[in-house]
């Protein structure tokens, strides 16, 4: 049989929007107070149940008190709520763009299709500014890695999408955890960074002259920033729940 | 109609609960029980909002003790508390006494 104070603890918990430290801080609170005030009822006669209905009926409602008691107004709330949902429809939406970008080519393949990617030559102007490259008459070719057309451009910016949509869904895990009240203690965003990473690590990828190496301006301190917050999310412990007394 | 009024002065109540002594949030709302012999008896959570808010103010100071079972957070009255207590008590006794002064001439 479950405790009501711990089932009141949950309801109030999932009215509460604040950091999770913040909200972890009032839950004890308010367990303290529900706790002496079963043990005061106890005292004056009152049965287990009754005393624990009783503390909780004289508390409040547990969706008025999550209003008044979080530390992050509930307007506030609303609104990275919604822009939480929009910034996920769109990251989705990246995702699935980037998948079908990056299956139309082998898909094209397995079914004998043929598709033209010469309407994918989008203005790509990939420039190798930090690389060797052949001088001709003392003008730099910048070689581009990325064909201007041809069914592989469709690859590259699939995995672009992918990668762009990974990262807007995990920023929005971050953010969730931290302002919204998601106390999941699960590693799910730990795995969706680590996942970031080696998307990102993907993506930047080049090959010259036949060698395989990492682009390092961007790609590579992005890849690693997702790797260390990865590890960092594994290493640290996630918040314990309010416990019984 | 006590409610109502009691919710319009519970920053002010609970200085002057937290003047008697550090005390955690549950005994604040005993003292306040107890001192008007049972008539302000709020919504017991409805404390801790105005509690936090004068926290947040630098009325009050709280810290977190190890209660007999577990981490309990007692408040109490900061410098600034007491000169707002003061300040307040000073303007709720010219307001008394001007109600009643009125309530007394219509008697």
């Amino acid at each position: 049989m479950s405790d009501p104070i711990h089932s009141y603890l949950d309801e109030l918990s999932r009215h509460l929007h604040g950091s999770r430290e913040a909200r972890r801080r009032i839950l004890v609170e308010v367990e303290d107070h529900l706790r002496e005030k079963v043990r005061e009822l106890g005292a004056a006669g009152y049965n287990d149940a009754d005393s624990e209905a009783l503390a909780i009926v004289h508390f409040g409602p547990a969706r008025q008190m999550g209003r008044e008691l979080s530390p992050l107004p509930e307007c506030w709330a609303v609104a990275i709520a919604r822009a939480f949902r929009a910034g996920l429809l769109a990251g989705l939406l990246l995702i699935v763009l980037g998948l079908s970008m990056m299956a139309a080519v082998p898909l094209d393949r397995l079914f004998g299709g043929t598709l033209d990617a010469s309407a994918a030559s989008m203005p790509i102007v990939v420039e190798w500014r930090n690389h060797p490259c052949a001088l001709t008459a003392g003008t730099c070719v910048v070689r581009s890695w990325v064909p201007q057309s041809g069914t592989s451009v469709l690859i590259v910016f699939g995995a672009g999408y992918l990668a762009v949509g990974a990262m807007t869904l995990l920023v929005l895990a971050f953010v969730q955890r931290r302002l919204l009240q998601v106390s999941t203690g699960h590693r799910w965003p730990a795995a969706l960074f680590g996942l970031a990473a080696m998307l990102v690590a993907l993506w930047g990828l080049r090959t010259w002259d036949g060698e395989v190496f990492l682009a390092g301006a961007v790609w590579v301190p992005m890849s690693a920033l997702f790797l260390v917050v990865a590890l960092v999310m594994v290493v640290r412990r996630p918040a314990r729940p309010v416990s019984p007394a | 109609m006590a409610t109502d009024r009691l919710k319009g002065n519970l920053d002010l109540l609970l200085l002057a609960a937290l003047a008697a002594g550090p005390a955690h949030g549950y005994a604040l709302v005993r003292r306040l029980r107890d001192r008007s012999d049972g008539v302000l008896d709020l919504q017991e959570g409805t404390v801790y909002p105005a509690l936090h808010r004068l926290e947040h103010e630098g009325f009050i100071t709280s810290s977190w003790t190890e209660g007999e079972r577990r981490p309990r957070k007692v408040y109490a009255l900061s410098g600034a508390g007491q000169r707002k207590l003061a300040g307040e008590r000073a303007e709720w006794d010219r307001f008394r006494a001007a109600v009643g002064s009125i309530l007394g001439g219509t008697a």
